[in-house]
């Protein structure tokens, strides 16, 4: 469905240093320093899959976006997205794709949603009976019934998402670009933002990128993660590789008694480590491969006593910040 | 060649919506939108016919003075004026989303125009339609029927002929002067207000048939780089007797040429913004 080869964008930026005297200089001289945004970037992405693009600002997220929806025209490299270079031939292009961006409105401000529903209608010459049939189908699953005629200005930031993306999907969209939808939501819209996400990938075979900070969109809607810094792809895989990777070690903490003894800490099996420990509450960190849980657990329950235990993975905010160290982004 | 483009590849939407219904479309979204605010549209209103009715009062002044300024009587000028009145608010009106097109740019509205599978210009000409400025141009037709009918001019049609050449190709200058002003946006957003001086300098300056201002520099000026004198000027001269020249009579036609330049202008910005996504 998206293919990406050896795609580069390079940006001029003009700098200078701070200062009246350099202010003048930069007058009569600029300075530009070259960035590159992509670099040699490749990846290719299949019909109906999920796929999360993550990376830290200025990675190079938002210009592969652009690239493939037709935006920005790319210095070298090809790509085609549903069979057509996206730059090439824009407007049969955007007419196949729904682009979301969490912080570019398409509503218009004044007038009831409907109003705007109706416009995108008549401006992607989407047929009446299809419309119809979109518009009932989106109203149900994103609940929008009753704020279709309300004007946008007077909806919360939750349900113009949801209106946001309600929008980019009247015409059919066989891919999907979702910019940081779920930016400002509170937990309830996260979630019908999620939900909705993950039927519409399943039920429609629709192709969704989503490009996010927010880690528990990536867990909860993608399997596939592609981890791109300096304009590059870095990593391209599915999410439990990377966890299984990542995941060198647990955490468990134990409410009980008996830890506090140099008997009990002297006696630990291997790959399993005491972190900090009072008379009534330790944590432990527990090596993955080295240490199995249950060993641990027989252990603690045959030098102490367990009131509560808890076992803990760390979390995908974690992993990734791991996965930046890692590749240096 | 786009519309080729659009047949080949667009077999799954077998009927594309026609732009001229989408167009009125937007025209009653912006009537909506504009009727929302009704205090401010009015307070706008009334306040954009004030200022072109204090202008007009000033050239009032001037003739009960002097009667003729340079050879031009009262109501040649008054002709003058409306014209120019009527051609820059018509442009303003319709052609406000290129007049504001910067914000676009900044704020990145631009990006989603291009994400829509209609030809650009006519995504910018349907972001804005500003009819607060209705009043200024009623107030320049009301200018020209007085004109009309206090002038000693015979309308022939040599002259009906004249006169509607000069509004037209007056209205597309300043249309095209807008679309320039939009085009220079994909380049940069800083330091754009010396197109005013085209813009409004051009319709301040127009009031007048340009050679009252005694300056054969100020009409090669407005003949060649911007062809406003080719709208104003010289039909007039043939309007009102003062040559008999053909060229003279047509030349409002050669702001059409200016038109296509700044369209080529324009597709050469959009391919800039393209390549640099600022």
């Amino acid at each position: 469905m998206i293919d990406v080869r050896d795609i580069c964008k390079t940006f001029r930026v003009a700098r200078r240093d701070a200062g009246m005297k350099n202010t003048l200089k930069s007058f009569l001289h600029r300075e530009y320093t070259e960035i590159h945004a992509l670099d040699h970037l490749t990846f290719s992405i299949g019909a109906g899959e999920c796929v999360g693009y993550i990376g830290p600002n200025g990675a190079g997220k938002s210009s592969t976006v652009k690239v493939l929806s037709g935006i920005l025209t790319p210095d070298s490299g090809t790509c085609t997205v549903a069979g057509r270079i996206p730059w090439k031939d824009r407007r049969a292009h955007v007419a196949d794709i729904g682009v979301v961006f969490g912080q570019r409105s398409q509503l218009w401000w004044d007038v009831p949603v409907i109003d705007t529903f109706s416009l995108l209608r008549d401006i992607f010459s989407v047929p009446e009976d299809v419309y119809r049939r979109n518009l009932d189908e989106l109203c149900e699953r994103l609940d929008l019934s009753d704020i279709l005629r309300t004007p946008t200005r007077q909806l919360s930031l939750g349900q113009r998402m949801r209106c946001e993306i309600a929008a980019s999907l009247l015409h059919d969209p066989k891919i999907l670009f979702l910019d940081e939808p779920t930016i400002g939501l509170d937990a309830v819209s996260k979630l019908a933002v999620r939900d909705f996400i993950k039927t519409r990938c399943r039920d429609h075979g629709t192709t969704v990128i989503l490009t996010t900070h927010d880690m528990q969109d990536i867990e909860a809607l993608t399997e596939r993660i592609l981890l791109i810094g300096h304009g590059r792809i870095l990593r391209d895989g599915t999410l439990t590789a990377l966890k299984e990777e990542f995941i060198t070690a647990r955490r468990m903490t134990v409410l009980g008694r008996g830890f506090d003894t140099p008997d009990f800490s002297s006696s630990l099996p291997h790959g399993m480590h005491l972190c900090e420990a009072s008379a009534d509450r330790a944590v432990f960190s527990v090596e993955v491969g080295n240490c199995s849980v249950s060993a641990a657990v027989a252990h603690l329950s045959a030098h102490a006593e367990i009131r509560d235990l808890t076992v803990e993975n760390p979390s995908l905010d974690q992993i990734v910040t791991q996965l930046y160290e890692v590749y240096r982004v | 060649m786009m519309r080729l483009f659009h047949k080949n590849s667009n077999q799954t939407q077998p009927k594309p919506y026609p732009p001229h219904r989408l167009y009125l479309r937007f025209v009653s979204m912006h009537i909506c939108t504009a009727m929302e605010y009704k205090s401010s549209f009015f307070m706008s209103l009334f306040g954009m016919t004030l200022t072109s009715a204090a202008s007009l009062a000033a050239i009032a002044v001037l003739f009960n003075r002097f009667h003729t300024v340079d050879g031009y009587t009262f109501s040649e000028v008054l002709l003058c004026y409306s014209t120019i009145l009527m051609a820059f608010s018509l442009s303003e009106i319709w052609l406000r989303g290129f007049d504001t097109f910067s914000g676009q740019v900044q704020s990145g509205g631009f990006d989603r125009l291009l994400l829509r599978p209609r030809s650009l210009l006519f995504s910018v000409l349907c972001t804005r339609i500003e009819f607060a400025r209705l009043g200024r141009f009623l107030l320049g037709v009301t200018v020209m029927i007085i004109a009309c009918t206090t002038t000693e001019l015979v309308w022939t049609p040599a002259r009906v002929t004249a006169y509607l050449l000069m509004l037209i190709g007056a209205t597309v200058f300043f249309c095209a002067l807008m679309i320039c002003h939009a085009a220079f946006c994909f380049f940069t957003v800083e330091g754009l207000e010396f197109m005013n001086i085209f813009t409004h300098g051009g319709k301040e300056l127009g009031s007048y048939p340009l050679d009252i201002y005694g300056s054969p520099a100020l009409i090669y000026f407005f003949t060649f780089l911007v062809p406003l004198a080719c709208a104003q000027y010289y039909p007039f001269l043939y309007l009102t007797d003062r040559s008999d020249s053909l060229l003279y009579l047509f030349s409002p036609l050669w702001t059409f040429v200016f038109l296509g330049a700044v369209l080529i202008f324009w597709r050469i910005g959009v391919k800039h913004y393209q390549s640099t996504g600022s």
